[in-house]
């Protein structure tokens, strides 16, 4: 059982395929990981920082020290997030990285409880109003929306 | 070769080769009923499962990505844990109508594997993906407490407490239905498998008003699976309706639809695939029409006909005094005009129904409110003798009004007539928003008077009703409306008008408080405005002019000596005054059974066969409990426990008819016949000297009429109801303006099950606060625009506190040993106390619901 913390960090950016040319995802230059006191960030085998939610004591350190600012504070009982932080319009961003959110509004449409919209062409979820349901995560279509559980994403490349 | 999806199942390894929801998968592959399909959208729960230790909706989750996983049902639960989850959630009394508790049950679960000993807040959040629309959530939470408590081995199961051997009035009687719903094996119409059976639907208008030009079935036709295309041509008699004959069982070639749920066609295919590609295939061609939007469309002089008598369906004239008078000479007055929005039952068991031939006719089962009426119903479509007709109830839902009216049986009987075939009908969440008839929406304007003490001096208003597409329970909702506007006070003079328009909106009908929730909303705001002119508290003015047994209503009805306003309002009284600048208090009464004349007749009929007393009394339990209120009628006179009880369900082959779930009505008329014909067992059982062995085959009738007087009666003091319940309830906001606290107290009169009744009033209360505060039915030209997740319903984690309150007295009325009912008036004072509460606050008056400028409207 994990730490009992109110939320959990998440990093908003898988990093496709391991790439840093987008200009918005992450650089993999671990300053989180750094100022991390519960040594629950660390950069993985993608170049990617990611969140050990174990370990994650929702401190928010980690939002401050990135340089990017991709990393929010999640609820922790809401599982799941959109993990891109690609403003580009949706053919730009598809042709860049392989798991990035191309704005098409199919989760928008799936939710049932009007909980996630794209904004400035990324999926973001309003935590108030999501029920945790998981609809969004298994109609996207490219995988970007991650179950933290592991379960209900419908990913080609779940990581 | 196809892929092969392998799940473990409640231990079981199972394979499948198709990607689909695995709600689909266990309900129709594995016949798994306990997952529950109540929206197929994510946002109910009712068909939660536990997936490697996380709590999972079915519908959502595929059977793709449960691949290599394991699943976990209420069959998949521990013997122990069943027993557990079984007694706690029926000690606490967590059922109701049952449908979202093998959802709230694998929710738990979930939680408890992880977290043996959660406290509240953790609850509430496990929860907040599951809908509860009966129990306000409260009962539930307590349910899994528990259930914690036990599984962690600090408390035991009392085994007594679920076989009742002292199961009388006022006694802790564990619900008849708990196991089968919390386990998931209890039947709903939808868990129903017969062989053979097809599936029907009914392709729906795209617009709310359009003329059909061509229905072209011919494609659908030839789909391979596809048995039959039924439209109007099919239907002996076009036409039903509950009261008025109004709707059309289909919209026929040449005529006009009037909203967005008019059924056109209904198709019907072996399986739901064949099915869901032929509603596609039929090809209807419109000629689109403008449509009638609101009430003030439907006057307008010229406005287009939603029906050919006229757009007014119903008016009511209630007077008594001279209220102009009255108020001409009152030493305040206050006028104010409101205006509330339809609203939506959302019982968590959308309809559904299946039928088959059955001697001479069909036999439906159903999920309804009264199957008689139901019959009725089919009957008129039919053209038949009623009693060609059987209906049976299924377990039900939830109703709350809602399935007063027939949605998808009727289709179902005509389908399984003209193919002497089995057949189910079922409405998908979203039909079931667009299709059955809501809340009235309603516009008014009220006048209240008072003198210098704040004695009431009379009322004048106007209440219109937007009843939608069809009148369903119209006349009877706006009567309601009218007569229960002058609150439960005392006073003689009033000017009631009330008026019910069609428009082309979703139909309105029958909701818990029928009609009352509007008209009440709007006279207690009002009161609080009076008060502050006069100087003295909104408790105070209403203590002031609380009814008292003796006295005399505002319909000329004198208060019986069973009335207990007046206690309501001193039960909280401390608690009101104590918070006064942030709390808010309002007052209710609602009647107990149909009254105004009608003959409204409780019956039941008792049956000693093999050492049981078997309980025939066809009267819907829609979740309320009257299953199990019924068999504690009999139990209190003849001494006899549970097990030699058997309620034998509302069936219109085998039990006689006692009339409709609606207007708080069973527990006191239904449960006055059961009263009855148990004293005649009682005699025989004595003469036996208690051996039912002695009485094998011997029948117990007994029916209950207490004639009452119709509107409008030309008499001093007319007796509209048999009785009346009364309610206070006072809502405390913190500072952030949430709703911290409710305190509802009622006087329904004997307590017949001390653990049903909380559950009652405090889901009512859950249900009043929504209907303030959260939930809207936004309409884009006279279409519904929410979903099932976005009409605003409260979650878990939204719960206030709240206090159920029962005054009981010791005057009673001597029928159904006291009890008045509790259903609809726990929903009704509740809004305009939120109203008082914020009002208490910033003086700032608000006449619309759901109120506007709140912390839930931000």
């Amino acid at each position: 059982m994990g730490t009992k913390s109110k939320n959990k960090a998440v990093v908003l950016c898988t990093g496709g395929d391991g790439c840093t040319v987008c200009g918005f995802g992450c650089l993999g230059d671990g300053k989180c990981a750094e100022v991390c006191r519960f040594d629950a960030i660390s950069i993985n085998t993608f170049n990617v920082a990611e969140v050990d939610r174990e370990k994650c004591r929702g401190c928010g350190l980690c939002v401050k020290a990135c340089p990017q600012n991709i990393i929010d504070l999640v609820p922790a009982e809401d599982s799941y997030s959109p993990r891109c932080s690609n403003h580009d319009k949706g053919a730009e961003a598809k042709k860049i990285c392989s798991s990035s959110c191309i704005a098409c509004r199919i989760c928008e449409k799936a939710c049932p409880s009007g909980a996630i919209a794209v904004t400035d062409n990324c999926a973001v979820i309003n935590h108030e109003k999501c029920i945790s349901c998981g609809m969004c995560a298994t109609v996207c279509p490219r995988g970007v929306i991650i179950d933290a559980d592991g379960i209900m994403t419908a990913a080609k490349q779940m990581r | 070769m196809d892929r092969e999806y392998i799940i473990t199942v409640n231990g079981k390894v199972t394979k499948t080769t198709e990607d689909k929801p695995l709600l689909r998968y266990l309900r129709d592959d594995l016949h798994i009923h306990s997952a529950k399909d109540g929206c197929s959208e994510g946002a109910c729960g009712t068909c939660t499962v536990v997936v490697d230790g996380k709590a999972v909706k079915a519908c959502v989750i595929t059977t793709k990505l449960a691949d290599g996983r394991n699943v976990i049902t209420t069959e998949g639960l521990s013997d122990f844990e069943k027993e557990a989850f079984v007694y706690a959630f029926g000690a606490k009394g967590s059922v109701q109508c049952g449908f979202c508790i093998p959802g709230m049950v694998m929710a738990g679960k979930a939680l408890l594997d992880k977290n043996p000993d959660p406290n509240e807040q953790e609850i509430k959040t496990a929860l907040k993906g599951n809908y509860c629309r009966c129990t306000g959530y409260k009962k539930i939470i307590e349910g899994i407490q528990l259930t914690a408590t036990i599984l962690r081995g600090d408390a035991e199961i009392d085994y007594d407490l679920e076989k009742g051997d002292e199961f009388g009035v006022g006694k802790r009687a564990f619900r008849v239905d708990v196991r089968e719903k919390v386990l998931g094996y209890g039947e709903y119409p939808d868990d129903v498998e017969m062989p053979d059976m097809l599936l029907a639907s009914a392709v729906r208008s795209k617009y709310p008003r359009a003329r059909i030009l061509d229905i072209d079935c011919s494609a659908a036709l030839a789909l391979d699976g596809v048995i039959d295309v039924l439209t109007a041509e099919d239907v002996p008699n076009n036409k039903v309706g509950h009261i008025q004959q109004d709707w059309d069982v289909f919209i026929a070639r040449g005529a006009s639809t009037r909203s967005v749920g008019d059924a056109i066609c209904l198709v019907v295919a072996e399986n739901a695939a064949a099915l869901a590609k032929a509603k596609k295939l039929v090809k209807i061609s419109y000629e689109e029409l403008e449509p009638v939007r609101s009430i003030k469309d439907a006057m307008a002089e010229g406005a287009p006909l939603v029906h050919s008598g006229g757009n007014l369906c119903q008016s009511r004239h209630v007077t008594r005094g001279d209220a102009a008078a009255a108020l001409k000479n009152s030493a305040y007055k206050v006028t104010e005009t409101f205006k509330t929005p339809f609203t939506e039952h959302a019982f968590l068991e959308p309809e559904c129904a299946v039928a088959f031939p059955y001697k001479d006719g069909v036999k439906v089962l159903s999920t309804d409110q009264g199957a008689y009426d139901t019959r009725k119903e089919i009957a008129i479509m039919f053209g038949w003798d009623p009693e060609r007709i059987i209906v049976e109830n299924k377990l039900i839902g939830g109703g709350f009004g809602g399935k007063e009216d027939v949605s998808v049986q009727h289709l179902a009987a005509l389908a399984a007539n003209k193919l002497q075939r089995t057949v189910k009908v079922k409405l998908t969440r979203q039909e079931s928003i667009n299709f059955h008839p809501k809340r009235h929406a309603m516009e008014g304007t009220f006048t209240l008077g008072c003198d210098e003490s704040g004695i009431f001096t009379g009322l004048d208003c106007d209440i219109y009703f937007d009843t939608g597409a069809y009148a369903s329970l119209c006349g009877p909702v706006l009567e309601r409306a009218c007569t229960h506007s002058v609150g439960p006070y005392c006073y003689q003079n009033t000017d009631i008008r009330g008026y019910g328009y069609y428009t082309n909106n979703p139909p309105a009908g029958a909701f818990r408080g029928f009609g009352v929730c509007q008209s009440e909303f709007a006279l207690e705001s009002i009161i609080n405005i009076l008060a502050e002119k006069v100087g003295i508290s909104p408790w105070e003015i209403r203590y002031r002019n609380a009814i008292e047994p003796g006295k005399v209503l505002p319909n000329g009805q004198i208060a019986d000596r069973s009335t207990a306003l007046k206690e309501t309002l001193e039960a909280v009284k401390d608690v009101y005054e104590a918070n006064r600048d942030h709390a808010g208090i309002a007052c209710a009464l609602k009647n107990a059974g149909v009254g105004v004349g009608l003959p409204d007749k409780g019956r039941c009929r008792l049956e000693v066969h093999n050492g049981i007393v078997e309980l025939y009394a066809a009267a819907s339990d829609i979740g309320q409990g009257s299953t199990t209120v019924l068999i504690q009628d009999c139990a209190e006179l003849t001494g006899l426990p549970l097990s030699k009880i058997h309620n034998m369900g509302s069936n219109t082959e085998t039990a006689p008819d006692s009339g409709t779930t609606s207007g708080s009505r069973q527990t006191l008329l239904t449960g006055e016949a059961v009263r009855g014909a148990s004293a005649q067992l009682k005699e025989d059982m004595d003469k036996a000297g208690g051996d039912l062995s002695k009485l094998d085959g011997q029948e117990y009738f007994y029916e209950y009429f207490e004639p009452t007087d119709k509107l409008g009666a030309d008499l001093p003091n007319p007796k509209s109801h048999i009785a009346y319940g009364y309610a206070t309830h006072v809502v405390i906001l913190d500072d952030e303006g949430r709703v911290a606290e409710v305190y509802a107290a009622h006087d329904s009169g004997k307590v017949v099950n001390p653990i049903s009744i909380q559950g009652q009033i405090e889901g009512g209360v859950l249900m009043g606060l929504g209907y303030a505060l959260t939930e809207d039915f936004p309409l884009k030209d006279c279409v519904p625009q929410a979903g099932f997740g976005t009409l605003g319903l409260m979650r878990a984690d939204q719960i206030p506190s709240i206090h159920a309150i029962y005054v009981e007295k010791n005057k009673l009325l001597d029928v159904a040993y006291g009890a008045k009912g509790i259903g609809e008036i726990a929903t009704i004072p509740t809004a305009p106390a939120a109203q008082g509460a914020y009002y208490a606050r910033d003086h700032k008056l608000r006449p619309t619901l759901p109120m506007k400028d709140t912390y839930y409207s931000k």
